[in-house]
């Protein structure tokens, strides 16, 4: 590759134990195995991310991919400030939203979505009282909440998440997602709420 | 490839070119455009707020307002101008202290609708409005109401 | 309880308050039972996502997965390498001459569509917003379009006078 240097790659042992940066440093220099190392320890975390926002798994699979291909392209602007790990989250959240924006071009609204935009509904929800994790095994939890989270608009899915998985402040979560720190607030208690009603509901469909 | 089927590319080019600039001179004449504007308030209540002589919004525009997936009970009128519009001459609508919307007409019987939030510009809308038909610019209003302003080509 | 008290709860929660105001909403928890329930399904909701992602495995075997994305990283590696050795006269003529025929074809198209089409048609929309919460929708049988905007943001409300006059 142009400009960088002839260096013998790690072995494959001394990849699997050395530390992230050491990998990073290797893959910086070209090293293609270093650098498929790091995706095998982060695919997992990376396709979460990018599944819990596109909720298609297909589509998370793709986008992911494409962000470690980013990634390796980028590697040289990595300057360890963050972690590798949440320096590639980053680059996943930002490629699904960019899909999300596409595909919000291409499609008419549906109805519910235009419900949910008009706003309200979250004002009006009587507080649920009954403890959604209660009683349930972690797998169990881990499929109502991926239920509930498809039922989510694009824009509440991506706060909600943006806040609780990735711990953005909401003015980091305003600048990503192009909006006002308002509309992050209210984003994000709409998702609340309707979450509430949906774990609640679920339950009680049991 | 040949000098003489360079030659014979080069001038239908040319004679192309020259006949867009005169079809395109022709069509590109920015006709004004007469509007009607519809300043239009959705809510639940079934009357105006205290103080406030808003009457129902005009069957044709109610029905409009009503075939969208809106879902608001009552649409109030609170106000309706016309105007023309012209590059040259866009005509600006308050919404309220920060929103306003700016049109302005272009060729082809284009509208050119800008949005704008506290001065700046948040979207914008550039589409045909042939004669009949409607362009619905909305927002949020204040206790779960929501604003209108409904264009509209006139004849 | 209004909106804008809810969403300062959430804020409460989410550790966005300065000290002034936190002190403000701790007290006023003390003694609203409606806020204290409120702030509690808030809590429990945060808690039934923590760790959501973490049991999440990607749906591909290792190989298969890294193949595809080696090839990706080899195939643009190869794209940046330019080719040498060909004259720029000649690769810009073997771009030049189909490219002119096919923008020619496409330019008569574009005359003869103009002046068949009746005005207005051959124009599609433009559409941008600044905010990905704005969107359109597009009632094709009854010939009417709705551009949805956020404005004026939802906390603004208290700011908010009715809808006013056209100038």
């Amino acid at each position: 590759m142009d400009g960088w240097e002839t260096v013998e790659p790690m072995t494959e042992n001394a990849h699997s134990s050395a530390e992230d940066p050491a990998l990073v440093k290797a893959a910086q220099k070209g090293d293609m195995t270093a650098f498929e190392e790091l995706v095998v320890r982060h695919r997992d975390k990376i396709y979460a991310r990018a599944y819990s926002m596109m909720r298609n798994e297909e589509e998370a699979i793709d986008l992911s991919q494409e962000a470690w291909v980013k990634g390796w392209q980028r590697l040289k602007q990595f300057q360890g400030d963050s972690s590798f790990g949440t320096w590639m989250t980053r680059i996943i959240i930002n490629l699904c939203l960019d899909q999300l924006r596409k595909q919000k071009r291409q499609r008419t609204e549906s109805i519910e979505e235009l419900d949910e935009a008009s706003g309200g509904v979250e004002r009006q929800m009587p507080v649920v009282t009954v403890n959604p994790t209660a009683g349930l095994e972690r797998g169990e939890l881990r499929q109502k909440i991926d239920r509930a989270l498809s039922q989510l608009s694009n824009e509440h899915r991506t706060a909600l998440i943006l806040h609780e998985f990735e711990e953005m402040e909401y003015k980091e979560i305003a600048k990503v997602m192009g909006c006002s720190i308002g509309t992050v607030m209210s984003r994000l208690f709409y998702a609340r709420r309707k979450m509430a009603v949906l774990l609640a509901d679920l339950r009680k469909q049991e | 490839m040949s000098a003489r089927l360079v030659r014979l590319i080069g001038a239908a080019w040319f004679l192309a070119v020259l006949t867009l600039a005169m079809t395109s001179a022709s069509s590109a004449q920015a006709a004004d455009l007469k509007l009607r504007a519809y300043l239009v308030w959705g809510t639940d209540d079934p009357k105006p707020p205290a103080g406030k002589d808003y009457k129902a919004a005009d069957a044709e525009i109610e029905k409009k307002l009503r075939s969208l997936p809106l879902k608001w009970q009552h649409y109030f009128e609170v106000s309706r101008t016309n105007f023309v519009v012209s590059p040259s001459a866009p005509t600006k609508v308050s919404v309220s202290g920060k929103c306003e919307i700016e049109v302005k007409g272009g060729p082809n019987s284009i509208v050119d609708v800008v949005m704008r939030n506290k001065g700046e510009e948040v979207a914008r809308q550039k589409q045909p409005l042939p004669s009949g038909q409607y362009l619905i610019v909305s927002g949020n209003a204040p206790n779960s109401s929501g604003w209108f302003v409904v264009l509209k080509r006139e004849e | 309880m209004d909106y804008e008290a809810q969403l300062k709860l959430q804020a409460y929660l989410d550790g966005e308050l300065p000290e002034g105001e936190a002190k403000e909403v701790a007290n006023w928890l003390a003694r609203d039972q409606e806020a204290v329930a409120l702030l509690g399904e808030l809590r429990q909701t945060r808690k039934a996502l923590a760790g959501f992602e973490d049991g999440v495995r990607l749906p591909e075997a290792r190989e298969f997965y890294w193949s595809k994305i080696e090839r990706e990283i080899e195939r643009l590696d190869v794209k940046r390498e330019e080719p040498v050795g060909v004259p720029f006269s000649v690769k810009l003529r073997r771009i030049l001459m189909p490219a002119s025929a096919v923008a020619l074809v496409a330019l008569i198209g574009m005359i003869v569509s103009k002046e068949i089409l009746p005005s207005g048609s051959a124009y599609s929309t433009e559409t941008s917003f600044r905010d990905s919460e704005s969107f359109t929708y597009h009632d094709y049988a009854e010939g009417t379009t709705l551009v949805w905007l956020p404005y004026p943001a939802e906390n603004d409300v208290a700011d908010e006078k009715e809808p006013s006059t056209l100038e």
